[in-house]
């Protein structure tokens, strides 16, 4: 791979997983909901945007409805949290993200089950459009947090008590905490189904989940500059140990196991000490004199 | 064919209690859910390999060595990890053994490998019995379970330190104010558990094979027993393992086409059965159900001890 | 009569937390809940503003009947209570708390942000006036940018004690609002809740306490709770010479004096 190509193939890839990392940022640490399938919306918005191409529809009118479907994905999951303790939550969502995987496995009719599915898509200057859109959705976020929305979801972050003891309708702070979650997921994944021109159940693994959790753990939770520092600097160690193996007397198997064994301390490590992330979140300052 | 479902079921469900026998204390007591609980199986199931395979020692010796390892190694993840997130809530920690499921479960890939590995056991094809066929290594499995959930009870009932444990689950502040020291209790509740989680790890490598992803494999129908029993409730487990076990076994031969066509109201489908690549989804939505409608447990009327 | 309890029962399990309770709460006036630890005082305010469910019984809020509806939907109506043990969100700052507890916020519902940006940006700069005025009476401006988890726990009475002026309901539920808060604070805090609160804005106010001090104070009327039954009720005064009231303290004191022997 030349130099150009590699380097273009690295910032798209960061650029795309920048998104997902931020949909989690936002179910986690924004509003405090623990999501271990995040990888269900990557799956579903990748397999929609490819299922939608496929049938005819254009790369625009496709992408729009993989979010949509991933937004209401989202906004149904909301339900299942509505009882439900952070602990459990978390189970759940793992489970439910593997029945995902396995549904898509296992229906050929639906996506080519283990076969997968390929999707044609040309638009010029793809990279710049996945940077756009990279760009928007840290705006959103960042948008959304600034607002009186987004001070109480992160009060929710914290405890139910609190908003609702002063007429804050939690449970549908949480809905819409995971309805726009599954729009970002979503895009996340319709943009990587659309680069990678081809996907199959193998791309969705709960190995993403949990990458792009290290991603936001490291880059701190609630900080969506930080996440954004979180996805790159796990991109970056990911894609560079690539290499290590040029160097190294060891076998590609054993680099990619210890390349995870390095992310999972990465994320203990930072929950050890840094809870907080690397970089914290910036305080909101008014002026009070 | 009825009794080799029988077989497999126990199979599977002897295997899942003493994996889940740890997760379900320490989930109680330390009130976090610790996804790295089922590496502590891969873990062990590879140690025995170490000491059978690489060392040649025979098998007993070998899984007696592994789970004793891998009891102290559960030990050493507390002191080193966990403890020092005593009171801090439930999700960073829970987090946190995330983490550390990645470590082990890729730890043990990358010394040991991708690739499926077999114990140096006779591989035998086994008796017949009442119509089933069961290999000497699923009689040793059933054996070794049966007894070590009966010392367990024995120490839970019967020992002081049983007792201590008790205490601690049932309310730890108590227990701490009757001069029980809990931390001290706390690592034994770990060596039991990840001892036993060690042995449960063998035996599936044993009637089986050694795969690293052996424990991700388990997690969920772990968690799916624990909760089924009711978190703390030790016997619960079993029971919820055993549930699982029948269910999963059973549940590809069910025909629910009367639930589906809702008792004849409707005619929506002629048969309605499980296909056979679904099965590994089974436990999974059994667990979703569950959580969604009770998440205390089935079994959770007040706990069982 | 602002809010109306009629027979209100709240078991757990075989405990009788709250067996029949009946009071009243009249319009503008301070009415105080008292009584020993465990007589059922958190466990009436947790029912009345919907945060557990009740077993029996009816509540009644400007002549509306609120059993069973959630917090929120009761908080929207005007009742809002403080909590005994303190929850402020930490991770954000003190002025953020009084922001969050303006009622009827736009900029709090997500689509409406782009087509209404700049009502609520006016919102907002209406609110924080409001809320820098409130920190100057609560005595906390100075820490206006800091992180509520920074603050001591008498800090954070005064600060949820603001939030409540920020939301102005009709109803003020107070729990234990003196508790951890030095005296010379405690005398304004009740100077304050009578000029601001009472007379200003003529809101109601019902307020668990143990400082008899405070609710000799400013109570116009007192409950008195033991075992989760009511055994008294009349002014301060009163309450302070009924027999029936005496002896439950008493008693209280005594079996505490066995148990430590």
């Amino acid at each position: 791979m030349g130099l150009y190509h590699f380097f273009n193939y690295f910032v798209t890839i960061t650029a795309i997983y920048a998104i997902f990392a931020l949909s989690l940022n936002f179910q986690y640490g924004h509003a405090g909901l623990v999501n271990f399938g995040q990888v269900f919306f990557f799956c579903i918005g990748g397999y929609t945007m490819a299922i939608a191409i496929s049938a005819g529809l254009h790369f625009f009118p496709s992408l729009f409805l993989a979010l949509a479907v991933c937004g209401f994905v989202g906004f149904l999951i909301s339900y299942t949290a509505r009882n439900m303790g952070g602990t459990y939550w978390g189970i759940v969502t793992l489970a439910v993200g593997e029945i995902v995987r396995l549904v898509f496995l296992n229906e050929n009719w639906l996506a080519g089950g283990a076969n997968g599915i390929s999707l044609k898509v040309a638009i010029p200057y793809f990279e710049v459009l996945i940077l756009i859109f990279t760009a928007m959705a840290f705006l959103l976020t960042r948008t959304i947090m600034e607002s009186p929305f987004g001070r109480v979801l992160k009060t929710i972050r914290e405890g139910d008590d609190l908003a609702l003891s002063l007429g804050k309708d939690v449970f549908s702070f949480k809905k819409k905490a995971m309805t726009v979650g599954g729009i970002l997921g979503g895009l996340a994944g319709a943009l990587f189904a659309a680069q990678k021109k081809f996907i199959n159940p193998e791309d969705f693994f709960p190995i993403e989940t949990f990458i792009v959790w290290a991603m936001v753990v490291v880059g701190g939770k609630g900080n969506d500059r930080g996440t954004l520092w979180g996805a790159i600097i796990i991109q970056v160690f990911y894609v560079g140990t690539r290499f290590a193996k040029d160097y190294l007397p060891i076998s590609g198997n054993r680099l990619a196991a210890l390349r995870m064994v390095f992310i999972g301390l990465l994320i203990m490590l930072t929950m050890m000490y840094r809870s907080k992330g690397l970089v914290p979140e910036k305080r909101k300052v008014y002026k009070v004199e | 064919m009825i009794p080799q479902l029988i077989v497999n079921s126990l199979i599977t469900a002897a295997v899942l209690a003493i994996v889940g026998l740890g997760l379900t204390m320490c989930f109680d007591i330390l009130k976090f859910a610790n996804f790295a609980h089922t590496e502590l199986a891969v873990t062990g199931a590879y140690l025995a390999f170490f000491f059978n395979v690489q060392l040649h020692f025979n098998m007993g010796w070998s899984i007696l060595f592994a789970s004793i390892l891998t009891g102290l190694l559960g030990m050493l993840t507390d002191r080193a990890v966990f403890k020092r997130m005593r009171g801090v809530g439930d999700v960073i920690p829970m987090v946190t053994s995330l983490g550390l499921s990645i470590v082990m479960r890729d730890g043990v890939r990358a010394i040991w490998g991708s690739d499926i590995r077999l114990y140096n056991v006779e591989h035998s094809a086994g008796y017949e019995l009442l119509g089933a066929r069961i290999t000497p290594a699923q009689v040793g499995i059933l054996t070794i379970v049966v007894v070590a959930m009966i010392g367990f009870h024995f120490l839970l009932r019967k020992t002081k330190l049983g007792k201590a444990m008790r205490a601690t689950s049932d309310n730890r502040a108590l227990a701490e104010a009757s001069s029980i020291d809990t931390e001290k209790v706390i690592l034994f509740v770990w060596f039991i558990g990840a001892s036993f989680a060690g042995l449960g790890g063998c035996m599936i490598a044993w009637d089986t094979q050694l795969d690293p992803m052996l424990g991700f494999m388990i997690v969920i129908p772990i968690f799916c027993a624990v909760l089924l029993g009711g978190v703390g409730n030790v016997y619960g487990v079993m029971i919820g393992a055993l549930v699982l076990g029948f269910v999963q076994n059973l549940g590809i031969f069910v025909d629910f086409e009367k639930i589906v066509n809702l008792g004849g109201l409707f005619h929506i489908v002629d048969h309605f059965i499980i296909p056979v690549d679904y099965k590994p989804a089974i436990p999974f939505v059994i667990l979703v159900i569950l959580l969604l409608f009770k998440p205390e447990g089935i079994l959770a009327k007040g706990k069982g001890k | 009569m602002l809010l109306s309890i009629r027979n209100l029962q709240k078991f757990f399990g075989g405990l009788k937390a709250l067996n029949g309770v009946s009071l009243d709460v009249e319009e503008k006036t301070v009415t105080g809940l008292v009584g020993p630890n465990g007589s059922g005082k958190s466990t009436l305010f947790n029912v009345v503003s919907g945060f557990l469910p009740k077993e029996g019984g009816e509540i009644y809020f400007r002549d509306e009947k609120i059993d069973g509806l959630t917090p929120d939907e009761i908080a929207r109506r005007g009742l809002v209570r403080t909590f005994q043990i303190d929850q402020s969100a930490l991770e954000i700052t003190v002025l953020q708390n009084l922001l969050l507890a303006a009622p009827h916020q736009n900029g709090e519902t997500l689509w409406r942000f782009i087509p209404y940006f700049r009502q609520i940006r006016m919102e907002e700069n209406g609110n924080l006036e409001k809320a820098i005025s409130i920190l100057d009476l609560v005595r906390l401006k100075h820490l206006a940018n800091e992180y509520a988890g920074n603050l001591s726990g008498g800090q954070r009475k005064l600060l949820s004690l603001g939030r409540m002026l920020m939301a102005d309901p009709t109803l003020y539920m107070l729990d234990e609002p003196t508790a951890g808060v030095n005296p010379t604070l405690i005398k304004h805090l009740l100077d304050f809740l009578r000029e601001e609160v009472m007379s200003k804005r003529g809101s109601t106010i019902f307020i668990i306490e143990h400082n008899m001090k405070v609710v000799s104070n400013i109570c116009d009327k007192v409950i008195v709770l033991d075992s989760g039954e009511k055994i008294a009720e009349g002014t301060p005064r009163e309450i302070q010479n009924n027999e029936k009231v005496l002896a439950c303290y008493l008693a209280r004191r005594r079996t505490h004096d066995e148990e430590s022997n």
